[in-house]
């Protein structure tokens, strides 16, 4: 094998480890296990008198900037107060947030207020939260269909989102639950740029960043007490049974955001464009270790011939060393020539002149 | 693929929504695949004797190449594979049962090795036919073989390194095709009314939009498996030194087609809800028959003779017709629900243009190449 191609191989598996690595949580996404800890019908419609203990406390969070709700999302706000008055309210403002943080967080301070996106922070707060009280978040555009009771039942909860993974917008834990405390101390690791928002919030601290950890959480075996049990879509919404509503919401996005959600429509091209993409790279190296392999070999290719006559244009090689070049190479062909022949020549006669004529009923036996 | 998705979507299945029967499916279509390659060997007769036939009118090669130029530009090295094969025979001379058993052992991992090879794709495509329509897999499929041919024939030296730059031009210009082709395919699914668009959120409305995701990635990946495939089938089993008859050809084949459904025996124990289901379907048997006598027996032929006859790159243009004919079967097949824009027929025309560009710089008849070699 050319040292040029070894070297190709050995840097695209290089780039393609590192892909890996980086994407591997991304990747175990593509297996949706969220079923496994589906919470079941016996479990949110126990039968009378079956009813477990409550192990999650009896509050109710949700977050906004300030405590001027919009009017689209009041509606849904008061049912849950109204459905639960035995359960303790708590509006996180802005400013209670970073309160909150500055008291009891303080080392997650910097990140905390580093983040680009105000919504970024929104979602942050309510890992923390979680973590700290234990309770159930609920996002402002989800509206409470009834009691929570049933879902009080187990250690922690999430409801499973499309496609794949699950998402931030209704969680439930109690204090100090294990993969509340994994989403909190794993804020910093995820605070990276994406240059594209909607990816960017996604993958930092939004429904990407919550299914990833979760994954990571589960892959090396589930602490006792510490599963995360998961709220299937019909059991959250728009079924009769349904714990939740929902109204217009996603105030956070924005145009990025619409035209990846478009993609969506076009997942084949999408597929098709990633192999496309994929291909393209590979065949430009593949034309660049062509080009290495004219200059190191005959020299007749374009690009070589071009590359010569600029050195020459520019006044690095002067045109006798190309002319020279070009008779070096003809003479390398010739040497390569002569060696084929010379060891075709150093075969026995019976192997390189097969007796084609005696088996072939056109020609002549010469030797008869 | 029109006849194999349709006989993994059809309802006709006494528990159709059973998520077994759609897997014993891909198993079961996979093993009536492999099982056609049985029939190869038969059919090359046929191919043997019209072949045998003309050469017995044509004068044989002598010499050696009459043109320097062919003999520089050939990147793989033939004389060293007539040294082996003679040192091989030297040594069957000399110590024979032991070189014997040595070659059949090589003889048998090499099939292995391509029976393994081939059974991915051929999996992966069945299981996505199950997930997707038959024109996205078709349109996936083809366009990863393609790329992957393409590419593994150039690094692996199976084809001259001449006019590297503008092929490549060629080929991303019928890529491009392909990708305005699936792009628009999901506009005219939504305009003929196959898919619609959730107002409130913009989204797709479509439950099998993951599955579709899926389909697409399991289909395109598991299809870079044939790129090594044929690299190893045009070194091991299509030696350009060689005159390698058809009907050898046909034997590894069906050897390998045998290898193949030993491999998915296994699967079998587990197959039995949808066994009981397809033996009292008569119309299944029907449709799969034909669907292997006429779809994939003819395919397996035709790309044999093909890489026997031409350079390994030329086959690389089946992928591309393939595209081209699967469009034009599913406007047949659905002439009423098939909604065509502007933009499909240019991507058509672009990746039509660029096949036939691509199979004119590519054809080289087997008979110049071989007096070019001896």
């Amino acid at each position: 094998m050319r040292k040029e191609l070894k070297y190709m191989i050995l840097g695209n598996l290089a780039i393609v480890s590192v892909i890996l690595y980086v994407t591997f949580d991304l990747l175990t996404l593509a297996i949706d296990d969220t079923f496994q800890d589906a919470l079941l019908e016996s479990d949110l419609n126990p039968v009378a008198g079956s009813e477990k203990p409550q192990l999650i406390p009896k509050i109710i969070h949700q977050t906004y900037k300030t405590t001027d709700i919009p009017e689209v999302w009041k509606e849904g706000q008061q049912k849950c107060i109204d459905l639960h008055p035995d359960y303790k309210y708590i509006l996180w403002t802005d400013e209670m947030a970073l309160q909150f943080i500055r008291e009891e967080y303080p080392d997650y301070l910097e990140t905390f207020q580093n983040y680009k996106y105000p919504i970024q922070r929104a979602d942050a707060i309510r890992y923390f939260i979680l973590s700290h009280f234990g309770g159930v978040y609920i996002d402002l555009d989800d509206g409470c269909e009834r009691r929570l009771d049933p879902l009080l039942t187990v250690p922690a909860f999430a409801r499973k989102t499309s496609p794949t993974g699950i998402s931030n917008d209704v969680l439930g834990s109690v204090p100090q639950h294990p993969f509340f405390l994994k989403l909190r101390d794993s804020l910093h690791r995820y605070d990276r740029n994406w240059l594209v928002p909607y990816i960017t919030i996604m993958a930092s601290t939004g429904p990407l960043f919550v299914s990833m950890v979760w994954k990571q959480y589960k892959r090396w075996g589930v602490p006792e007490n510490g599963v995360v049990r998961i709220l299937q879509p019909g059991d959250y919404k728009m079924h009769t049974y349904s714990f939740f509503s929902i109204s217009r919401g996603s105030s956070w996005h924005l145009d990025d955001a619409k035209f990846v959600k478009s993609l969506a429509n076009h997942i084949l091209a999408c597929v098709v464009a990633g192999f496309v993409f994929a291909f393209f790279v590979l065949y430009c190296e593949y034309c660049f270790y062509c080009w290495l392999c004219s200059k190191s070999g005959n020299n007749k290719g374009f690009v070589s011939r071009f590359y010569r006559r600029i050195l020459a244009a520019v006044g690095l090689q002067s045109r006798s060393d190309n002319a020279s070049v070009i008779v070096n190479a003809r003479s390398s062909n010739d040497d390569v020539r002569l060696r084929r022949l010379r060891k075709d020549s150093n075969l026995p006669h019976s192997f390189v002149l097969s007796d084609l004529e005696k088996n072939h009923p056109t020609f002549t036996d010469m030797s008869t | 693929t029109k006849c194999f998705s349709y006989l993994q979507t059809r309802e006709n299945y006494e528990d159709a929504k059973d998520e077994k029967v759609h897997q014993g499916l891909t198993v079961v279509l996979s093993f009536m695949y492999f099982a056609s390659w049985l029939l190869v060997p038969a059919v090359s007769r046929l191919f043997d004797a019209r072949e045998t036939s003309k050469k017995l009118d044509l004068p044989a090669p002598l010499g050696f190449a009459s043109s320097s130029s062919d003999l520089e530009l050939q990147t793989f090295d033939e004389e060293p594979e007539l040294a082996s094969d003679t040192a091989e025979l030297m040594r069957n001379n000399d110590n024979k049962p032991e070189a014997d058993s040595k070659i059949c052992f090589k003889y048998v991992a090499q099939l292995v090795t391509l029976s393994m090879l081939v059974l991915v794709p051929v999996l992966t495509y069945m299981m996505a036919l199950s997930m997707s329509p038959a024109f996205d897999i078709a349109l996936i499929q083809n366009t990863s073989i393609f790329e992957i041919t393409s590419l593994l024939y150039g690094v692996c030296g199976l084809t001259k390194r001449r006019n590297v730059v503008t092929k490549f031009l060629i080929m991303m210009v019928a890529l491009l095709g392909i990708l305005i082709v699936s792009y628009t395919k999901a506009t005219c699914d939504l305009l003929a009314g196959k898919l619609s668009i959730n107002e409130k959120t913009g989204e797709l409305n479509d439950p099998f939009l993951f599955d579709r995701l899926k389909s697409s990635l399991l289909c395109g990946l598991g299809a870079l498996t044939i790129g090594p495939f044929a690299v190893l089938w045009h070194r091991w089993f299509n030696k350009r030194s060689k005159q390698v008859t058809m009907r050898e050809q046909a034997g590894h084949l069906s050897i390998m087609g045998v290898i193949c459904m030993v491999l998915l025996l296994p699967f079998f124990p587990a197959l039995a809800g949808t066994i009981s289901s397809i033996c009292k379907d008569r119309s299944f048997w029907l449709v799969s028959v034909v669907t292997l006598i006429f779809g994939a027996l003819p395919h397996v032929v035709s790309l044999l003779q093909v890489t026997r006859k031409t350079t390994p790159e030329y086959s690389t243009t089946i992928n591309l017709g393939a595209i081209i004919f699967m469009g034009i079967t599913d406007w047949i097949c659905e002439p009423t629900q098939t909604t065509i824009v502007r933009w499909e027929v240019i991507g058509y025309i672009m990746l039509s243009v660029c096949c036939i560009m691509l199979s004119i710089t590519y054809y080289h008849k087997g008979q110049d190449r071989y007096t070019s070699l001896i």
